[in-house]
């Protein structure tokens, strides 16, 4: 049984790196591997958008990287310093820079990049995902 | 070249001035480095242009990153390598660039490679 830090850097729709990264993680884990963490960084911060909404016979990508987080326990973790250049704020962010509107998806969490760096030093398996 | 085994290599192989991936791949090497791991950054191709020194990114009303890419030294990072071809491709010279850095010729940046535990490419 293996750890993998997962590493998603491109954007949902104009990348596969989101949708490879979920059939990644769900292949690992029906093999019995764990998925350590998975980090959300440069473009790959657009899947925490909760006003995504792609036509309806298209994979919603967010819902299924939330489902596949809650069957499994796992960590979504958004860089905020990525997230916020691009325009993805959690109500705590919204507040501080005197916005109206807060749109992080539920079971996503804004991070530092220390935890991206936490995550790598205690695994050999770092998967990056880019756009 | 030091022979010791590095937790990350940030390999920049994009051009300066054309989006977030240098900034992006300097914040997570400047993080890890403070988290107190063995950190080392690789420019190759058209990467090495990041290191071109009067640059001129306000008149494009950007950043740029030459600032923090001279601040490296303070925060630990002094393993700063060159793809060597790619010097030569663009008529560089190692000692002219904005900052200290090793060039690697193809069989070093091998080893350089294999001594990584992880790889992050921006």
């Amino acid at each position: 049984m293996a750890g993998f830090v997962l590493n998603i850097c491109g954007a949902p729709y104009t990348s596969q790196a989101p949708l490879s990264a979920l059939r990644f993680a769900r292949a690992a884990l029906a093999a019995g591997h764990q998925i350590q963490r998975v980090f959300f960084y440069q473009d790959g911060v657009l899947l925490a958008n909760a006003l995504t909404c792609p036509p309806q016979d298209e994979t919603h990508l967010t819902r299924e990287w939330q489902q596949l987080a809650a069957n499994h326990q796992l960590e979504l973790l958004v860089c905020v310093a990525a997230a916020l250049r691009r325009g993805i704020l959690d109500q705590k962010e919204a507040a501080r820079h005197g916005l109206a509107h807060h749109n992080l998806a539920e079971g996503f969490t804004l991070a530092g990049l220390g935890q991206l760096v936490d995550g790598m030093s205690s695994t050999d398996r770092l998967m990056t995902f880019s756009g | 070249m030091s022979t010791s085994t590095l937790d990350l290599l940030v390999i920049f192989s994009h051009p300066p001035l054309t989006g977030l991936r240098g900034r992006e791949g300097l914040d997570v090497a400047l993080v890890s480095s403070t988290f107190d791991q063995n950190t080392a950054l690789l420019f190759m191709g058209e990467g090495v242009l990041q290191l071109l020194p009067d640059q001129q990114p306000d008149c494009l009303q950007l950043k740029g990153t030459q600032a923090m890419l001279k601040a490296l030294p303070l925060y630990d990072l002094d393993q700063v390598y060159v793809e060597e071809a790619a010097l030569l491709r663009y008529g560089l010279s190692a000692d002219k660039l904005l900052l200290p850095v090793q060039p690697l010729n193809n069989v070093e940046l091998q080893q350089l490679l294999q001594r990584s535990r992880h790889l992050l490419s921006h």
